[in-house]
């Protein structure tokens, strides 16, 4: 009996650790050092891994270097796999039959591709522009004749004037859907007709012109839990508002640099004091029930907003009136100018509904039935089946933008047919289950997973930067912190790195940063960054005297349920008590801890995480009427003189000195940045990393 | 018998009530705020306070407890306010994946058990017998949770062979389904299976010394005959208990299998339903539980009645 | 005429049970996996090359090896040094549970054996208790409580003293209408006397080979519900807790688990085998069951 239980206890000793994947020292075929979390990475690898296209010798690509005439020839003719062809004699004066690329050159030009210069040069040296490519890939499709009937664009871009006339049909075309490789190759919204092309949008745009986009499919997206509402008004949970905003639309919406750009709003214009916007909509927008969006949907939908939630309340406290002028027109008039308010109009919560389902919900909750949640998205719900899937199908009459994509706004074309949001709340199981094609995607994935699938072959591993900072907040309203030289102490003691490491392991997904704007974003800025991240327990110590701290104990309340805040209270106590700090960790799961945070007599500091928050007038960590309650005279006159200025330099002034004022007055710890770890399989195609994840203008391939 | 029977419903009602005034007292006095979690990480006070009272979180307990009651008489389980949806009707969409895989496990654990108690019985004393026994015994000391990871490390991640986690209902086909419930039911099935090993071996034993069986064997009857024509027909019937009984182990233990595997069960619902205060569901599954927990109890006592004539039923 | 002399005279009984113990291998064999787990938590302090609670995120997610010979954990604790003290916490909470459950379990078994009215309202409640599966019922009262080591011995208390009760209720029923019951009954014993001298002993098989299994059961309750997250809290190191962390992070460090959960599963094998052994040694009737 013993050694059948020895060879039993030996047995299952083996079995787990055969599971444990080492990382390759080579990297698998398709990958490249270089590309790893590229924007065109799934083309590169899908071309290399057919051997049609091949790295440097030092292992990269250079997706990013500008492309020469001759490597564009190489990659089209590999690409359209055209058979090298070497005459004795060049047809082209500049490219000696010895030249690298000599075979595919004279291939291309064969097959009429690339026909070279007049003065009979090939010129393989000189650099593509974008115009240029965009012409290529559309004569291999065989476009000339669609392209040339466009005579005057059709599309929405800010530099469509400075487009030559050649050109103009060609990147026109790629405003429809199944060309959208012509122009959808600059991220920026704009065209930048004239600029180099690089190595990595060949191959991007090579490789979408031969596998165009494709329709159909379902889309099966693992997330993290499942919506407690969908009711975009009703909450703030990132999970709901993320299904949302495929079924429903807003005024303005983000584009790629966070910025406000029109979606539902086709122009508007402010009046020369500031107080008066009027928007403008766009005609013949269909919501999901039929009926056309007017502005009265607008007008009662956005009171709505205002009455429900936290930022609409915000903004209305200066609002006048609030009307529709006619039926595409609503107006708004503030009391004092309020520079953000597009900004405020983008947020996922102030979607557009129907007026009538309003009229007759009034503020409870939407259900969640097809009759109640009704948007203008590219998606429409069908049902919530908790635990199984949210499911919605493609809207087949959604009406398009004419501008290209940009963030979250331009043209969205709802290539799945269907997609399914399937609750999976365990981060390992979503990974595996992407791994194993259970579902396309997973996200939130453990940061620590990522060597594993950055070079996983099935797999896209994207790091969707930022996503976030994580926080402990200060109860500023009652307790031994309300004391300033407290907090001071707390914030000084702190040694930000091992907590940050702790926390989100691989040094790719976490970053020390002051600044409660990200790096990425305009209101970035260093004020304040003295008083980070310090470890000078020291100091600590004599800030602690001074507040008179007798090692009175200190209620943190954390969870384990976003491990993360466990493991950052955890590691800061550890810090903490060598400065003589006296703190008890209260973990508790998420829905005690949101209950104990709204009593300012249960608790001194607790957990959590912010995401991105997109003007300063908009942080929660600023605002007396958030949890921690920091009433500060000072912050709420600076928040104030942003809300009415419009000039960024000025605003960018004031901010700077309210950043100051945040690392003097330790409202809130800011441990640092965190960035979320995306996965999907590779057949998933135009996935964009964004710090909003949305599942249009995104195809699966066969 | 038919009075036995009509007692032993009629004691059935108080438990029940019992078992919904427990429920209802533990969920009156978990901390947590449904409202809050709700409205999510940024919601403000005064929407979870008007959230709040439009969900009738702001009564006494006392009288949500009444209307709970009032409302069950009228067969109505309550309304989840997570789930946009009756309790009832809540409970019925999850039951396919609970019942397939606790059904799966009790078929996986009572072949596995009575094949190993039979071995065991015939060649008692053996090494075979030692064998099966300390086979048995693995099962009744390992945790659940971490025998269902150790497969889906060895047979989902490094083999390839079962999908590590979720659910395929049956209408997107039964292949699919059976595959997906495999690891899970065989978790929870061998577990199970040790009790029902041990119960089949000890009633074989018992059964093997009785007369008529050592009359069978002196008349030269083959082993076939012995053993299953007589020897397992008469030890039936309390190896028939142990698997009834076994079912309120296998619910149980489905709690914790369906959380490792992700399935969209019973017991899933009633962990999220608990980390997210949905009062009226856990509730409703409480006593749900309860009730099929003690109906298998009540029926399996029946069945022992009729199978057994040698058991009086007063 | 019986008397008290000859209704204890069971120490020629006892003497012959403990020869049958030594003899009776699963009981030895479990009784040594017991004590082994006994002694690696009593030897914790010295034996263990870090503290349960040393941080160290440079080292997270170490693979088992030379210094850390079961790996590390998340942020950087080591596993063979936390797992050595949560056989601490573990074995203390199983015997704590089943310390409480058993006084619990006597008491209410022994007055609902002796008292009608009070039967009538215990047990209908312990059936109501019984009626829920035991991991939703300490699930449940765990939500209640809150996740506190004190907490998981009284939700697994009150779990296990309705099984401890009905098993006491039982014997008292039987043994009270015995003829030496009545004997000494007759004798002029008062009930408290009869209840310590007499039924209590007779008790005391039954509930130890109980106790063992609820220790057992304990244990692998005491992982499950910190493995569901609502057990020990996390910085404690009991078996469970340590376990829970590891969840998370199964698919790149699986020794987080695999390690505590083989303490888990030597222990409660040596408490099954021992509860076994001395059910066969003490009721020789239930042989085999």
């Amino acid at each position: 009996m013993k050694k059948l239980l020895a060879l039993i206890i030996v047995g299952m000793l083996v079995i787990p650790l055969l599971g444990i994947n080492v990382t390759a020292s080579t990297l698998p075929k398709g990958f490249f050092k270089d590309t790893v979390g590229h924007r065109y990475e799934l083309e590169i690898r899908k071309f290399a891994e057919q051997d049609i296209l091949k790295g440097f010798p030092d292992g990269t690509f250079k997706p990013d270097a500008e492309v020469t005439r001759a490597e564009t020839a190489t990659i089209l003719a590999l690409a359209k796999k055209l058979t090298p062809t070497k005459p004795a004699v060049s047809p082209f004066k500049d490219v000696p039959t010895t030249h690298w690329a000599y075979g595919n050159i004279v291939a291309v030009r064969n097959a009429g591709i690339i026909k070279g210069y007049p003065d009979g040069t090939f010129r393989p040296g000189a650099n593509v522009s974008r115009a240029e490519l965009a012409a290529l890939l559309g004569q291999i499709k065989g476009l000339e004749k669609e392209a040339a009937k466009i005579t005057t664009p059709p599309i929405e871009a800010p530099d469509i004037n400075k487009v030559p006339k050649w050109a103009l049909g060609w990147v026109s075309l790629g405003y429809l859907a199944e060309h959208n490789y012509l122009t959808e190759r600059h991220p920026g919204g704009t065209i930048s007709a004239g600029a180099s092309a690089h190595r990595g949008e060949v191959a991007y745009g090579a490789y979408v012109a031969i596998n165009p986009p494709r329709f159909g499919g379902t889309l099966k997206a693992s997330v993290i839990g499942n919506p407690s509402a969908l009711d975009a008004m009703v909450t703030t949970a990132t999970i709901n508002l993320y299904m949302g905003w495929h079924m429903y639309e807003t005024l303005f919406t983000y584009d790629r640099l966070m910025a406000p750009t029109p979606m539902l709003v086709d122009t508007y214009t402010l009046s020369a004091d500031g107080l008066t916007y009027t928007f403008n909509l766009r005609k013949g927008v269909k919501f999901h029930n039929g009926k056309e969006m007017t502005a009265d949907d607008v007008q009662a939908s956005i009171a709505r907003w205002g009455r429900m939630t936290t930022l609409g309340r915000d903004l209305f406290r200066f609002v006048r009136s609030w009307t529709a002028k006619d039926k595409y027109t609503a107006v708004m008039v503030l009391t004092s100018p309020v520079a953000i308010t597009p900004l405020y109009l983008c947020g996922a919560q102030s979607v557009i509904y129907p007026k009538e389902i309003i009229d007759v919900v009034g503020d409870k909750a939407l259900r969640m039935v097809p009759e109640e949640l009704v948007g203008t998205g590219p998606y429409k719900f069908i049902e919530f089946i908790p635990d199984r899937h949210v499911k919605m199908v493609r809207f087949e009459e959604y009406t398009v933008r004419k501008n290209i994509p940009n963030g979250q706004g331009g043209r969205k074309t709802a290539y799945a047919d269907t997609i399914l949001f399937m609750p999976v709340p365990d981060s390992g199981v979503r990974v595996m289950g992407a791994i194993t094609g259970l579902y396309h995607m997973a996200e939130w994935t453990l940061p620590d997973e990522y060597e594993r699938l950055k070079y996983h072959t099935k797999l896209r591993a994207a790091v969707i930067k930022p996503s976030g900072w994580t926080t402990a907040v200060f109860n500023k309203r009652e307790g031994i912190f309300t004391s300033l030289k407290m907090r001071q102490a707390f914030l000084a003691a702190l040694d930000m790195e091992p907590i940050m490491k702790a926390a989100y392991g691989h040094p790719d997904f976490w970053r020390l940063d002051s600044s409660i704007a990200f790096k990425e974003q305009a209101y970035y800025t260093t004020a304040g960054s003295h008083l980070y991240n310090q470890k000078n327990i020291e100091k600590a110590k004599k800030l602690l005297a001074e507040a008179g701290y007798k090692g009175e104990p200190i209620r943190w309340i954390t969870t384990t349920e976003y491990p993360a805040y466990y493991t950052t209270a955890v590691v800061s106590k550890d810090q903490l008590e060598k400065a003589g700090f006296n703190i008890t960790l209260q973990v508790v799961d998420w829905a005690t801890l949101v209950r104990i945070r709204a009593d300012s007599k249960l608790w001194d500091i607790f957990s959590t995480a912010f995401g991105i928050t997109f003007d300063p007038v908009l942080y929660l960590c600023l605002s007396p009427a958030w949890f921690g309650w920091y009433e500060s005279p000072k912050m709420v006159a600076y928040l104030d003189e942003m809300r009415r200025e419009s000039d960024f330099n000025k605003r960018y002034a004031t901010w700077e000195k309210a950043m100051e004022l945040f690392y003097e007055e330790v409202p809130v710890i800011k441990y640092g940045d965190y960035f979320l770890l995306h996965v999907h399989r590779k057949e998933v195609q135009g996935y964009q990393a964004m710090f909003n994840i949305f599942w249009w203008n995104v195809w699966i391939e066969k | 018998m038919r009075e036995y029977i009509l007692k032993r419903i009629a004691a059935l009602i108080p438990v029940l009530l019992i078992v919904g005034l427990i429920g209802f007292t533990l969920l009156s006095l978990i901390p947590g705020d449904p409202a809050a979690v709700m409205l999510g990480p940024e919601a403000s006070m005064e929407d979870i306070i008007a959230l709040r009272s439009e969900m009738g979180l702001d009564l006494p307990a006392p009288v949500r407890l009444f209307r709970w009651y009032v409302r069950l008489f009228q067969g109505d389980l309550g309304y989840s306010i997570f789930l946009y949806r009756p309790v009832l009707q809540a409970i019925i969409e999850r039951l396919e994946p609970t019942m397939l895989l606790t059904f799966m496990a009790l078929i996986i654990a009572g072949v596995l058990g009575i094949t190993m108690g039979i071995t065991a019985a015939i060649k008692r004393g053996t090494f075979i017998d030692q064998m099966v026994m300390s086979l048995s015994l693995l099962g009744l000391s390992i945790p659940s949770f971490w025998l269902a990871l150790i497969l889906i490390v060895f047979f989902a991640l490094t083999l390839g062979l079962f999908p590590v986690a979720g659910y395929s209902p049956i209408e997107d086909g039964w292949w699919k389904t059976l595959h997906h419930l495999t690891l899970p039911a065989f978790t929870l099935g061998f577990i199970q299976s040790a009790f029902i090993a041990r119960m089949t071996r000890s009633s074989m034993l018992e059964v093997l010394n009785q007369d008529y069986i050592r009359t069978a064997k002196a008349k030269g009857l083959g082993f076939y005959k012995v053993i299953v024509v007589h020897a397992l027909r008469n030890a039936f019937i309390p190896i028939v208990t142990v698997m009834g009984l076994s079912l309120g182990g296998l619910m149980a233990g489905a709690i914790v299998v369906e959380t490792v595997f992700a399935l969209p069960g019973i017991g899933q619902l009633v962990l999220a339903s608990i980390s997210r205060r949905d009062y009226p569901m856990v509730q409703g599954i409480l006593l749900f539980i309860a009730s099929v927990y003690v109906l298998v109890n009540f029926l399996v006592d029946v069945l022992y009645v009729i199978l057994d004539p040698r058991i009086k039923y007063v | 005429m019986i008397t008290n002399n000859q209704i204890d005279s069971g120490k020629v009984v006892r003497k012959r049970i403990f020869s049958r113990m030594l003899r009776n291998r699963s009981m030895t064999i479990g009784f040594s996996l017991v004590m082994l787990m006994v002694v690696i938590a009593i030897i914790a302090p010295i034996v263990s090359p870090f503290g349960p609670m040393d941080i160290d995120p440079n080292l997270r997610l170490k693979p088992p090896n030379k210094t850390h010979i079961f790996g590390t954990d998340n942020i950087g604790q080591d596993v063979f040094s936390r797992a050595l003290w949560g056989s601490r916490i573990s074995l203390l909470t199983g015997f704590l549970i089943v310390l409480t459950a058993g006084s619990l379990g006597i008491v209410l078994g022994l007055i609902a054996g002796y008292s009608r009215s009070f039967d009538a309202i215990t047990m209908r409640i312990l059936d109501g208790l019984m009626a829920f599966p035991t991991t939703l019922l300490a699930i449940a009262l765990m939500a209640v409580l809150g996740a506190r080591l004190s907490n998981v011995i009284i939700a697994l208390a009150i779990v296990y003293t309705p099984s401890v009760t009905r098993v006491v209720r039982s014997v008292v029923l039987v043994i009270k209408e015995t003829e030496y019951i009545e004997a000494a009954r007759s004798i002029g014993n008062s009930n408290l006397r009869i209840i310590l001298k007499h039924i209590l002993p007779n008790c005391m098989a039954p509930i130890i080979v109980q106790g063992s299994f609820i220790f057992a059961q304990s244990i692998l309750a005491e992982a499950a519900l910190s493995f569901l997250g609502v057990g020990v809290p996390p910085w404690i190191p009991s078996w469970g807790s340590i376990m829970t962390g590891g969840r998370l992070f199964i698919n790149v460090a699986p020794w987080i688990i695999f390690f505590p959960g083989l303490f888990v599963l030597v222990t409660v094998l040596g408490l099954n085998l021992f509860g076994d052994g001395l059910r066969d040694v003490l009721d020789p009737r239930l042989r085999g069951l």
